[in-house]
C-alpha cells in the first residue's frame, strides 16, 4: 500500500511540474509572438472562470472529450493502438441523427434509444479493427486509421444523400426531434444530463479496473501481452471485448455531444474528438478519472485559449504548443525517475 | 465504363501513378529504415506535415527553391531527432510521442502559418517557390514511356533513386549492418560494441529526412502551396505500405506503388460523375484490405 501511494506522489509531482514547465514555455511564446503577451497569458488561465457561462462552455468541451478519452484509454491500457474513436464519432453521429429525427414521442425513451444506438453502433464498428488485430494480428493503428477516412466518407455521403434537410443551405440534417435532446442541468448553458451519464461511465470503468478481473486482465495485458492466455481470458475475447467498450463509449460520447449542443447534425469534416481523445488519455495516465480530470483541464484550456484568440493578436492554435509539451512531459517517465534517483542519492528508501 | 477505362489507359494516367506514389514512397522507405533499427517511426505524417510548410515558407522568404528544399529536410531531420530524443533518452514510447506528434504537427503547422500570413487555410499568400521539373532527353522523345516517365518534379526522381541507395545503404554499408543488427537482437549488438541508442537516432533522422523529402514535395511539386493538414494520410499509408513490405525496400517499394495506383484511380473517378465522398475513400479501402489480407496470409503462414 505504502507503494502505491509513494507512486502516486511522485505521479502528482510529474503532473503539478508539467503543468508548470507547459505554462512557462506558453509565456515564452507569447513574448515572442504577441504584442500583448501579458494580457493573453491572462485571458488564457483565467478568462473561463469569469463567468457561468464560460465555465459552463468548459464542462460541455469537457464531455466529448472525457468520453473520447475513457474510450481512448480502455485500448492504451490494454497496449492496443487504435486511434479509431474520430471515425467512430462521425458515423455514430449519423446513427444519433437517423434515430433523433424519428417521431418518439416519450422524451426518456426517445433520448435513450438515440444514446443506446449511437454505443451499440460505435462499439460494433470498433470491433471490426479489433476482430482483425485479434484474429489475425493486423496493425490496429494503420486499420483503425484508414478506418476514420472510410467511415467519414460513407457518413457524409450518407449525410449528403439521404438525411440532408433541403429546406436549409449548406449539409445540414433536419432538426432533432426536441424528445431527443437532453435535458439541461445548469440554466443557460448546454450542460445537460448527457454530463451526469458521462460521471456514471467513469465510476463504472473506475470500478472495472479496480475490482474485476476483467480490469486485472487488461492492465497486465498492457504490461504484457501474453499475460491474457495465463489469467484464463483468450487474447482473442479480451481485444473484443476491450474494441467493443471503447467503441460504445465513443459512440455514447458522440450522441451525448451532439443531443446536447445541436439542434442539427452538421458535421462536413471529421470533428477531431477522437484525435483529441487520444491526447486526454495519455495526459490522464489510461486512468478513467485521470482521463476525466485531462478532460476538464483540455477543455478549460482551449475555452480559454479561445477567448484569448477572440480579443487578441494570437491564434487559437497556440494552444497546441501547451498540449504538446504537456502530453510529452506527462507521458516521458524522465521526472519519475529524477525523484527516484535523488531519493536513492539522499539514501531514502521510499518508505518514509 | 468504357470511357473510365480509356482513361485509365493512357499515358497520362502511368504519369499521375509516378506522381501520386512520390510522397508514399518516400515516407514508406524511411519508416523501413527506422523499422530495421526496431523503432518504427509512426510520425511520418506529422514529419512530412512540419517539413512542407517549413520548404514554402523557406522558398519564399529565400526566392529559392533549392533553400525551401534543403529547409524541409533540416526540419524534417530535426523533427524527428526531436522524438528520438524523447523516446530513445527522456523515456516515451516511441508510438506514444509518434501519436502526439502528428496530432501536434497539424495544429503547430496552422499556428505558424497563421504567424506567417494571417491566413489559417493556406499558403497563396506567399510566394514560394516550386521544385524544377525534369525533362530527360531522349526519353522524353519516346511515345507513351517518355509521357509517362519524363516531365516529372526533380523529386520523383530523387524518390526512385532513393530506392537504390537505400537498398545498398541497409545490404552493402556498416551502418546498414548496424540498423540491421540492432533492430533484429539489440542485446547482441550492444555486446559487440555498437551504440544501440546511437544507431536507433541515426535511423530515425533518417526516416525524417526522407519524410522531410516527401513533405517538399507535397508542397513544393505536388502542389505550389501549404495547405492545411495536406498529407491527409499519406504518411499513414506508408506505414501500411512498409508494414506490408515487411519493412524490406522492395517489397515496400511495389506496395508502395500498388496504393499509389489506387489513389491515382480515385483521382480519376473523382473526375467522373460519381459520389466523391465514396471515391476518396478508395485508397483508404485497398490500404485495410491489402493490410488485413496480408496480416491473413502471414498468421496462416506461421501456423
Amino acid at each position: 500500500m505504502k507503494k502505491l501511494s509513494q507512486k502516486t506522489k511522485s505521479e502528482i509531482i510529474q503532473i503539478v511540474s508539467a503543468i508548470v514547465i507547459a505554462l512557462v514555455i506558453t509565456l515564452i511564446v507569447l513574448f515572442l509572438t504577441s504584442k500583448e503577451p501579458i494580457v493573453a497569458f491572462t485571458k488564457l488561465v483565467t478568462s473561463p472562470l469569469k463567468n457561468m457561462r464560460y465555465f459552463g462552455n468548459v464542462i460541455e468541451l469537457t464531455v466529448p472529450l472525457a468520453f473520447a478519452g475513457i474510450s481512448a484509454s480502455l485500448l492504451f491500457r490494454s497496449g492496443l493502438f487504435n486511434m479509431g474513436g474520430e471515425g467512430i464519432f462521425y458515423i455514430s453521429g449519423i446513427v444519433a441523427t437517423v434515430v433523433a429525427t424519428m417521431d418518439i414521442s416519450n422524451s426518456f425513451v426517445h433520448s435513450a434509444l438515440v444514446i443506446l444506438a449511437a454505443s451499440v453502433f460505435g462499439g460494433l464498428i470498433a470491433c471490426i479493427s479489433g476482430y482483425f488485430k485479434a484474429k489475425y494480428n493486423a496493425n490496429e493503428l494503420v486499420t483503425s486509421l484508414m478506418l476514420n477516412t472510410i467511415l467519414f466518407g460513407v457518413g457524409f455521403y450518407i449525410l449528403k444523400s439521404k438525411l440532408k434537410d433541403m429546406a436549409v443551405t449548406g449539409v445540414a440534417s433536419a432538426p432533432f426531434a426536441e424528445t431527443a435532446k437532453l435535458k439541461t442541468i445548469i440554466p443557460k448553458t448546454h450542460v445537460t444530463t448527457g454530463f451526469l451519464l458521462l460521471i456514471v461511465v467513469t465510476a463504472v470503468i473506475f470500478f472495472i479496473y479496480k475490482k474485476t478481473k476483467l480490469g486485472y486482465t487488461i492492465k497486465m495485458t498492457g504490461i504484457n501481452k501474453d499475460f491474457a492466455k495465463y489469467s484464463g481470458m483468450s487474447f482473442f475475447s479480451l481485444t473484443m471485448i476491450v474494441h467493443f467498450m471503447s467503441g460504445a463509449i465513443a459512440g455514447m460520447g458522440s450522441s451525448v455531444h451532439l443531443m446536447s449542443m445541436y439542434e442539427r447534425f452538421t458535421w462536413s469534416a471529421l470533428p477531431g474528438y477522437g484525435f483529441d481523445g487520444c491526447l486526454v488519455a495519455m495526459l490522464g495516465k489510461n486512468h478513467p478519472i485521470g482521463a476525466f480530470a485531462a478532460a476538464f483541464f483540455l477543455s478549460y484550456l482551449r475555452t480559454g485559449s479561445d477567448i484569448m484568440a477572440r480579443s487578441t493578436d494570437v491564434p487559437v492554435e497556440m494552444v497546441a504548443i501547451v498540449e504538446m509539451v504537456l502530453v510529452l512531459l506527462i507521458t516521458a517517465d524522465f521526472i519519475t525517475k529524477r525523484i527516484k534517483r535523488k531519493k536513492a542519492a539522499t539514501g531514502g528508501t521510499g518508505n518514509e | 465504363m468504357s470511357n473510365i477505362l480509356a482513361l485509365l489507359l493512357t499515358p497520362a494516367f502511368g504519369y499521375a501513378i509516378l506522381r501520386v506514389t512520390t510522397p508514399i514512397l518516400f515516407a514508406a522507405l524511411g519508416n523501413v529504415i527506422s523499422s530495421k533499427a526496431g523503432v518504427s517511426n509512426i510520425a511520418m505524417e506529422g514529419t512530412m506535415l512540419t517539413a512542407s510548410l517549413a520548404g514554402v515558407l523557406a522558398s519564399a522568404y529565400s526566392k529559392s527553391a533549392l533553400v525551401g528544399l534543403l529547409a524541409a529536410l533540416f526540419v524534417g531531420v530535426l523533427f524527428s531527432a526531436f522524438m528520438a530524443y524523447l523516446s530513445l533518452f527522456l523515456g516515451t514510447k516511441v508510438i506514444m510521442a509518434g501519436i502526439a506528434l502528428n496530432l501536434f504537427a497539424s495544429s503547430f503547422t496552422v499556428y505558424i502559418l497563421y504567424m506567417f500570413t494571417g491566413q489559417k487555410g493556406n499558403s497563396a499568400a506567399l510566394a514560394s517557390k516550386q521544385l524544377p521539373t525534369i525533362h530527360i532527353p531522349v526519353i522524353k522523345d519516346i511515345p507513351v514511356i517518355g509521357e509517362i516517365f519524363s516531365g516529372h518534379n526533380v523529386l520523383v526522381y530523387v524518390a526512385l533513386l532513393a530506392i537504390v541507395v537505400i537498398y545498398v545503404m541497409l545490404n552493402k554499408t556498416k551502418l546498414g549492418t548496424h540498423i540491421k543488427a540492432v533492430g533484429e537482437n539489440p542485446h547482441a549488438a550492444a555486446s559487440v560494441g555498437i551504440s544501440v541508442r546511437k544507431i536507433q537516432f541515426v535511423a530515425l533522422c533518417l526516416s525524417g529526412l526522407l519524410a522531410g523529402f516527401g513533405g517538399a514535395f507535397m508542397s513544393m511539386g505536388y502542389l505550389s502551396m501549404f495547405t492545411r493538414d495536406m498529407v491527409a494520410g499519406r504518411g499513414w499509408i506508408a506505414i501500411a505500405a512498409s508494414a506490408m513490405g515487411r519493412s524490406m525496400v522492395i517489397p515496400t517499394t511495389i506496395t508502395s506503388f500498388l496504393f499509389g495506383i489506387f489513389s491515382a484511380i480515385g483521382n480519376v473517378l473523382q473526375l467522373q460523375n460519381m459520389p466523391s465522398e465514396l471515391i476518396t475513400t478508395l485508397p483508404y479501402v485497398a490500404v485495410f484490405i491489402g493490410i488485413v489480407g496480408y496480416s491473413m496470409r502471414k498468421s496462416k503462414g506461421e501456423k
